[in-house]
C-alpha cells in the first residue's frame, strides 16, 4: 500500500513538473527557432576580394597599354608582370583556404571562389603563351569576365553581412 | 557578318532573366542589368573582333565559353540573394509565431 501511495506520489509530482516546464519548453523552441538556408559571410574573403579587384584592374590597365604599344610583344610579357601573379597566387590561395571553412550551407560562396581561381588561372595561362601587339584585341572580354567573378563575390558577401536582408 | 543590334540583345536578355526571377526581379534589378550589359558588351567586342579577322571561330568559341564561366558566378549570386530573401522571410513569421506565443504564454521577455 505504501509503495503504490509513493508512486501515485511520484507520478504527480512528474506531471507536476512536466506542467512547470512545458510552457518553458515551448519558449525555448520558438526562442532558438531561426532558420538558416544560406551561410557563406567571411571577413576575410569580402576584403581579400575588394583588394583584388583593385589590384587586378590596376594590373589590367597596364596589360593593356603594353599590348597596343608596338614592340614587337616585348613589354607584355608574363615575366614583366611575375610580381602581380605570386601576389595573386597568395590571395587565391588565402581564399581557398578561407572557402574550405566554410559549412554545407555555403555551396554559392565556395562555387564563386572556385569559379573566379578557375577564371584566373585561364587567363594566366593565356598570358603566359603570350599576347601580340594590337589595337584592338585588349582582352576587355576577359577583364569584364574577371571583373563580374570579383564583383559577384562582394556582391554576394555584402548581402550575407547585411544581416541578410536582401531587398 | 551581320550586324547584331545589341540594345535589343541586352534587352531580350532582361526580358528572360526577369521572367525566371518573378517577383524577385525588383531585388536584383540594379545588379544583374549591371552584369546582363557587361556580358552582352564582351560578346559585341568579340563580335567585332571576329568581323576583322583578329580572332578565329575557335578562338571566338573558346572566348565565350570563358564569359559563360563568369556568368555562372552572378548566377550563384542572384541564387544566394533569393535564399537570403526567403530566409528572412521564414524567420520574419518565426517571430510573429514565437511572440505570439510567448504571450499566450502570459511571458514577459
Amino acid at each position: 500500500m505504501n509503495q503504490h501511495h509513493l508512486l501515485v506520489r511520484q507520478i504527480k509530482s512528474n506531471v507536476r513538473q512536466f506542467a512547470i516546464f512545458l510552457p518553458l519548453f515551448v519558449l525555448l523552441t520558438f526562442n532558438s527557432c531561426t532558420v538558416t538556408y544560406i551561410t557563406g559571410y567571411d571577413e576575410m574573403i569580402d576584403e581579400t576580394t575588394t583588394e583584388m579587384l583593385h589590384d587586378f584592374n590596376m594590373f589590367f590597365i597596364k596589360l593593356q597599354r603594353a599590348i597596343k604599344s608596338k614592340d614587337g610583344g616585348e613589354d607584355q610579357k608574363i615575366a614583366h608582370f611575375q610580381g602581380y601573379y605570386d601576389e595573386l597566387e597568395v590571395d587565391l590561395l588565402v581564399l581557398e583556404t578561407r572557402a574550405a571553412y566554410m559549412g554545407k550551407k555555403s555551396s554559392q560562396a565556395k562555387g564563386q571562389v572556385e569559379i573566379l581561381k578557375q577564371s584566373l588561372h585561364q587567363f594566366k595561362a593565356d598570358h603566359t603563351e603570350g599576347f601580340p601587339d594590337d589595337d584592338d584585341d585588349i582582352k576587355t572580354d576577359k577583364r569584364n569576365g574577371i571583373n563580374s567573378c570579383f564583383n559577384s563575390i562582394i556582391m554576394l558577401q555584402k548581402q550575407l553581412k547585411d544581416t541578410g536582408k536582401a531587398n | 557578318m551581320e550586324e547584331i543590334d545589341f540594345k535589343q540583345l541586352i534587352e531580350e536578355c532582361i526580358e528572360v532573366t526577369k521572367g525566371h526571377l518573378g517577383k524577385s526581379w525588383k531585388a536584383f534589378k540594379p545588379y544583374a542589368e549591371h552584369e546582363l550589359k557587361k556580358f552582352a558588351e564582351s560578346a559585341e567586342f568579340l563580335a567585332k573582333l571576329r568581323a576583322k579577322g583578329k580572332i578565329t571561330d575557335d578562338e571566338l568559341q573558346e572566348r565565350l565559353e570563358f564569359q559563360k564561366q563568369a556568368f555562372k558566378s552572378v548566377l550563384l549570386t542572384i541564387e544566394g540573394i533569393g535564399l537570403i530573401t526567403a530566409q528572412n522571410v521564414t524567420n520574419a513569421i518565426l517571430d510573429i509565431v514565437g511572440k505570439a506565443v510567448k504571450a499566450a504564454l502570459g511571458t514577459v521577455l
